[in-house]
């Protein structure tokens, strides 16, 4: 006699997890190497300003919004902010999580309590909402996005919802809720280097080339 | 069965007063999760049950089921349930030995056949049946021998149950669960490692009073095996806020916070240890300071390691994901390298054209 849900969660934190790790970061590692080899063509004229100081510049000063832009696009900017650092805070400060990073790299830190993780899940799951009402809301926006975009809408929901669902029991085996939640995030790890999510190592690169760019030209980025 | 003494009778020579008895059926009910309205129910299914004849099975154990029964306090009213019933064979206990035991658990077959009822602690091994036999009878023959007469099987322990420490991987005798062999009786679970011993006896106060209680999806009784242990536990709270124990001998521990970064198995285990407790209600393991290693459930040998938090993978992910670097950066050289080769080599194809060029081809 097996139990089921266990066995599930037992496969999805065991050979499942370990494909996922594998195509997770081979494919994270394979993309970056690639673009860093393929380069760009070396600017043979002197700099007129600092490429690297802006390149560093930017990297951080592109995290706050343009002027103007909050007010023009309140729900993209306010929801991203919400979605990405209440995502950030249950992933990072929610204890079980934690336990992770320890047994990976043996460093650990203090875990927050319940209903900050929650709160910050809640909140999150309410901007992805949020956002995705106004991608299908705006005629320019919808005919923009791409399946792609939905896909990756609903693989950074579904680890949420998954794992709100199994610590709170709403509904089904908690156990096997605990099982979708591993294989959830399994998915969402399986996509990273081959979607937009990719963004969260990139931005750092691309940040930086434009902040070069600029700066070469003697512009403030 | 009139010349049988009635539970009513063993408790008058027991001493056991009318008001102690109904405390033991309401404090049974309210365990059992039944309603107030059902404790005359069992006080009179319990004073008219006629002792009945129990055959307890002994395999690949390691008798710790049976040990932990024995310390029901006596003379408490479980320990009285457990005398009341006729426990007709029993190895470990019972005087006899040799073909004197076998001829004891026959004469009970013959005697209370269809009616008896038979306890099983340990697995059994099919691999080959040699590897535990008693009197010469392998454990498989005995199992299927003694079921085919019996009223209902109650499996004691997680061996029994769902094959336990010698079902774990690489399982050397091909140990299996009692219900992996017998398919046409009701069996009823109480996995454990062992059980908690009031939650056996509880069991077996139930089957004689109200039969067969209600059964989870892997056999065992609800009214014990219905909450997660994590719902439970008084150590909850720390869990909720945030506060955990990293180590056996750190602040956490000593502070008594929650144990789930040492591996602790209470949310995904079902038992009634965080509130029956074990020792006539002293303690149990978590509040002992050890993690819950999730003893109820199948395959909790094999389930990752003990010490191992739930969240943590249990492969060997940390060579693979370094393998996977190694191999991703590789191909990114390759792949890199052999897009700057195609485009060289588009470059070095490509042919200048100029508007001469494009009128002589018009």
């Amino acid at each position: 006699m097996n139990n089921e849900a266990f066995d599930l969660l037992m496969w999805a934190r065991g050979p499942a997890f370990d494909i996922a790790i594998i195509i997770f970061l081979g494919g994270i590692v394979l993309r970056v190497v690639e673009i860093l080899v393929l380069g760009r063509k070396k600017d043979m004229a002197p700099p007129k300003g600092n490429p690297v100081g802006q390149g560093i510049r930017t990297v951080f000063s592109r995290t706050s919004p343009p002027e103007g832009l909050v007010k023009f696009a309140p729900i993209t900017y306010i929801g991203g902010y919400i979605f990405h650092i209440g995502f950030f805070i249950a992933f990072f400060f929610f204890a079980p999580h934690i336990a992770l990073f320890e047994d990976a790299f043996g460093i650990s830190w203090p875990g927050w309590g319940r209903a900050i993780i929650e709160g910050a899940t809640a909140l999150a799951l309410l901007a992805l909402i949020a956002l995705f009402y106004t991608r299908i809301s705006d005629p320019i926006r919808r005919s923009l996005t791409t399946f792609d975009d939905y896909i990756v809408l609903i693989l950074s929901a579904l680890p949420l919802i998954t794992g709100y669902v199994a610590v709170n029991k709403l509904f089904g085996d908690p156990t096997f809720m605990m099982a979708l939640h591993v294989l959830s995030v399994n998915a969402l790890l399986i996509a990273f280097p081959f979607t937009k999510l990719m963004h969260a190592v990139t931005f750092v690169m691309a940040r930086y080339y434009n902040g070069t760019i600029q700066g070469r030209k003697g512009a403030e980025s | 069965m009139p010349n049988k003494p009635m539970l009513k009778d063993l408790m008058k020579t027991h001493g056991v007063s009318r008001r102690a008895f109904m405390k033991y059926c309401a404090s049974l009910a309210s365990v059992m999760a039944l309603s107030p309205a059902m404790v005359p129910r069992i006080a009179e299914a319990l004073e008219n049950a006629p002792r009945t004849s129990v055959i307890w099975l002994s395999f690949q154990e390691c008798t710790g089921c049976t040990e932990a029964i024995t310390r029901s306090h006596a003379p408490t009213i479980e320990d009285m349930i457990f005398n009341a019933i006729s426990l007709d064979y029993h190895h470990t206990l019972q005087a006899a030995s040799g073909h004197a035991a076998e001829e004891a658990r026959e004469h009970a077959m013959k005697e209370h056949w269809g009616e008896y009822l038979v306890v099983v602690d340990g697995s059994i091994p099919i691999k080959d049946p040699g590897y535990s036999t008693i009197a010469g009878i392998s454990n498989l023959d005995m199992l299927k021998d003694t079921a085919a007469g019996a009223a209902a099987i109650v499996s004691v322990g997680t061996c029994a149950a769902y094959g336990g420490v010698g079902h774990a991987d690489p399982n050397p005798t091909g140990a299996v669960a009692v219900s992996e062999i017998i398919k046409d009786k009701p069996i009823i679970n109480v996995p454990g490692c062992p059980p908690i011993p009031v939650v056996m006896t509880g069991v077996l106060a139930h089957f004689l009073s109200l039969g067969i209680p209600e059964l989870d999806e892997l056999g065992r009784p609800k009214a014990f095996f219905g909450n997660a242990i994590h719902d439970r536990c008084y150590r909850r709270p720390f869990y909720d806020k945030g506060l955990f124990a990293n180590g056996f001998d750190d602040e956490g521990a000593k502070e008594g916070w929650c144990l789930y970064k040492l591996g602790c198995k209470g949310p995904t285990t079902k038992a009634a240890c965080a509130t029956v407790k074990w020792n006539n209600g002293v303690s149990f393991p978590i509040e002992a300071g050890h993690p819950c290693l999730g003893c109820t459930e199948p395959d909790f040998w094999d389930n990752g390691g003990f010490y191992k938090p739930l969240s943590v993978p249990s492969g060997d992910y940390r060579r693979l994901g370094l393998a996977a670097v190694a191999g991703g950066a590789a191909a990114g050289v390759a792949g890199g390298l052999l897009a700057k080769a195609t485009k060289a080599k588009a470059a070095k194809a490509h042919e200048t054209v100029d508007a001469h060029d494009l009128e002589k081809s018009s």
